[in-house]
């Protein structure tokens, strides 16, 4: 079965996309689960480097936003059982489906060529926080609600950051006959 | 086994107007909200040698002086600090605002400024 992706030349066939996606899906597991490892880079702001954003910019941008999505799920539930702590699953979930959000919205954006893969990266940076946020207001009160000017500032460098890693990555592959 | 098909990287991001716009608003957004955040806690207790001498709404403006005549603590504008202190290197002067989570302490004087509220959490974990 042979699908084309919309805006290249290239044919690629399902399998090829089943075998991207489980290797960004991959990827995305690791970085999660040594994210969770480190401490936070500023203390007492539970603000990490959003390294696997990474994979789930790239499979936007290269796969669908099917595969994305089953990419940020799958990394959510496989990284909550290596790090351990179930208490952090509805933020990563919450976060990372707020992030693939504004992703899927800002592609045609990003095809239309208005857009680097920055933008995206910084914009779904800033609405993985807010919905850490959300669920950390409904966990713990309105007091999760001091962290956000802080924790937003911060998702700037962290997405410019990863939006650059995944800019990179995207342009590295060739895309000729086996992507 | 030669690349023929590899391009050649060109360093470099072209950055669109759109990502400038993205960036600026984040930045305006967070800081705005930073301007405008309450401090948080309604209660300001004031402790001196281990015995409460005051204890009142953040709100007041009030100036209160501990028994030692060697501390003084302002209340004011939703602000409480301490504005004068008799000791050796000034520390709880140059602390600046209590607020919930972050007292005020005098050591040598033995003088603690509290703030306690709604907000009743210091930090959190998961």
């Amino acid at each position: 079965m042979v699908r084309h992706l919309s805006g290249t030349k290239h044919t690629l066939t399902e399998t090829s996309f089943i075998a991207q996606a489980s290797l960004l899906a991959a990827l995305a597991v690791i970085m999660h689960s040594v994210e969770a490892l480190l401490p936070p880079l500023i203390a007492g702001v539970p603000v990490k480097l959003g390294l696997a954003n990474i994979f789930t910019l790239l499979a936007v941008m290269r796969l669908g936003n099917g595969y994305a999505a089953s990419i940020v799920v799958v990394r959510c539930l496989l990284g909550t059982l290596i790090s351990g702590s179930v208490s952090s699953l509805p933020y990563s979930l919450v976060g990372a489906l707020l992030s693939l959000l504004i992703m899927v919205l800002l592609e045609p954006v990003r095809r239309l060529d208005k857009l680097s893969p920055i933008g995206i990266s910084t914009a779904s940076a800033f609405m993985f926080n807010i919905g850490q946020l959300a669920v950390g207001c409904i966990a713990v009160g309105k007091a999760m609600l001091y962290y956000f000017p802080l924790m937003s500032l911060f998702s700037i460098p962290t997405g410019v950051f990863t939006g650059l890693i995944a800019y990179y990555i995207d342009k590295g592959i060739k895309n000729k006959n086996h992507a | 086994m030669a690349c023929e098909g590899a391009q050649k990287l060109k360093y470099g991001v072209r950055i669109k107007l759109l990502d400038v716009i993205i960036i600026i608003t984040i930045a305006i957004l967070s800081l705005s909200i930073w301007l405008f955040m309450p401090t948080g806690g309604e209660t300001v207790l004031v402790s001196w040698h281990g015995e409460q001498i005051y204890c009142g709404s953040i709100n007041a403006n009030i100036e209160i002086v501990t028994p030692d005549g060697l501390n003084t603590i302002s209340v004011s504008h939703g602000y409480v600090y301490m504005s004068h202190a008799e000791c050796a290197d000034k520390t709880c002067v140059h602390m600046g605002s209590a607020s919930s989570g972050r007292p005020v302490v005098c050591l040598p004087n033995r003088v603690i400024i509290t703030v306690t509220g709604e907000s009743g959490v210091d930090s959190i974990t998961w």
